[in-house]
């Protein structure tokens, strides 16, 4: 027996040393390209370079692409997710949150509970940094506010959906906020004219969705604010609608998760629908 | 002043925990940080800390800090080992049983650090609780022992003596 175990052992370290070797020596899979695409080399060679008529004032891609130079796009993109958050509520349009017709609130065992206590308020703080550094690293406000979603989704299957009522989450209050996120990204979306006039340079015309200006429209936002001594990168709008998407989203993730957790009985009265 | 407590605990947490996530700490980052932990802790500081005094009392941090050290070293690689030998033993020496392991604590977080400390050991699941009665039941690799306290004396002792320590009371 002694001597099969011995084998067992080296057999297993012979196939873990082969394995790092592998991995360390050429990698198990194959690398991208290194050779850019002409999109890629316009957007690496302007987005940050304060000398081109096309940058974005920001060092993150991805974010002025989604918010800058593809702009309306993600406006129309946001119009269609709320869009269909707006049919989920019609389809449900009278069914209300109340504590008493939540559930019984029993939910899972006490160490679920626990842990959901604390990624609850956790997993929005990363949402918050996810989207207040969108303009800086890789995520903003749709990324925070997706991440966000995650923590009424917990709460309501570890604690049931009679505590988010319990502690006083309605649908109203939730379509306050993901409104207000809403309407804030359709005045930044045309504000960049007023916005100059207001901090006193001259008025101009400007583009809907204008993070920067342009040869031929001389209005932008400020994108860099220096106080004592210390110079703060917030990339002119994409910071702003980083913020209200992450409301609005969050809000709408959150409305959706809490229509659909209620029971039949309450969705059936009321969408109006008869048995 | 519970209230105000609780809420300034949390809010130390989260702003902690924003910064470190970050990796910034400069000073727009914190209060940026600090604004958004405010706003989370004013609305739900009540779900994660019921008596903040706790939160502040030194003696409770340091048996936190021995137990997290003594836990993540010495008692996982314990546990690592002995489950690693059984692996690779050509004879497989498992001897399975779901297993009755009583508890003590009435604190909710100390209750989980001992059903946490339990699963993320190799070897032992906690695969339910019943908190009525105080008894976890304990997937075991290599039951030892059956019965309720000798059980308890091989799977959850140290735990539930460093989880009093930390959480109760």
């Amino acid at each position: 027996m002694k001597g099969e175990e011995a084998l067992a052992i080296i057999v297993s370290l012979a196939a873990a040393a082969l394995l790092a070797v592998v991995a360390v020596g050429q990698g198990l899979v194959p690398v991208a390209s290194t050779d850019l695409t002409p999109l890629a080399r316009f957007y690496l060679l302007n987005v940050y370079n304060g000398s081109s008529q096309l940058w974005g004032a920001s060092p993150e891609v991805i974010t002025s692409i989604l918010w800058d130079y593809r702009g309306l796009d993600t406006v129309y993109e946001t119009a269609v997710f709320f869009l269909a958050i707006i049919a989920t509520l019609t389809l449900f349009r009278d069914a209300k949150l109340l504590p008493e017709t939540a559930g019984a609130g029993r939910g899972m065992t006490v160490i679920v509970k626990t842990v959901t206590r604390i990624t609850f308020v956790t997993i929005p703080i990363i949402a918050a940094s996810i989207a207040l550094h969108g303009h800086l690293t890789p995520g903003g406000g749709f990324q925070g506010g997706a991440a966000f979603g995650v923590a009424p989704l917990l709460l309501i299957t570890a604690f049931s959906l009679r505590l988010a009522a319990e502690r006083g989450w309605s649908k109203g209050k939730l379509l306050t906020v993901r409104t207000a996120g809403l309407l804030a990204i359709g005045l930044i979306a045309v504000s960049t004219p007023y916005v100059i006039a207001a901090l006193g340079g001259k008025a101009g015309i400007g583009y809907v969705m204008q993070n920067q200006p342009k040869a031929w429209a001389d209005v932008g936002w400020p994108y860099a604010i220096t106080y004592a001594g210390m110079r703060v990168l917030f990339s002119g709008t994409l910071l702003f609608l980083n913020l209200a998407e992450l409301f609005a989203v969050s809000a709408g993730l959150a409305l959706v998760f809490t229509v659909i957790a209620m029971p039949t009985e309450v969705l059936e009265k009321g969408g109006g629908v008869r048995k | 002043m519970s209230k105000a407590g609780s809420a300034f605990a949390v809010f130390l947490f989260l702003l902690g925990i924003y910064l470190v996530y970050t990796g910034t700490a400069n000073p727009v980052d914190v209060i940026a940080g600090g604004v958004a932990a405010a706003v989370i802790a004013a609305l739900s500081a009540d779900l994660v800390v019921r008596k903040p005094g706790k939160v502040f009392d030194p003696r409770r941090w340091v048996a936190f800090i021995v137990y997290a050290v003594k836990y993540l070293t010495v008692i996982e690689a314990r546990a690592h080992l002995d489950v690693i030998r059984r692996i690779l033993s050509p004879s497989l020496p498992v001897d399975p049983a779901i297993v009755r392991v009583p508890y003590a604590v009435s604190d909710d977080y100390a209750i989980t650090t001992i059903a946490n400390s339990i699963t993320n050991t190799p070897g032992t699941v906690v695969v339910d609780i019943d908190t009525e009665r105080k008894y976890m039941y304990v997937h075991w690799i290599d039951a030892k022992a059956t019965e309720d306290e000798e059980a308890r004396a091989h799977v959850s002792e140290e735990f539930e003596s460093y989880a009093k320590l930390i959480f109760e009371g």
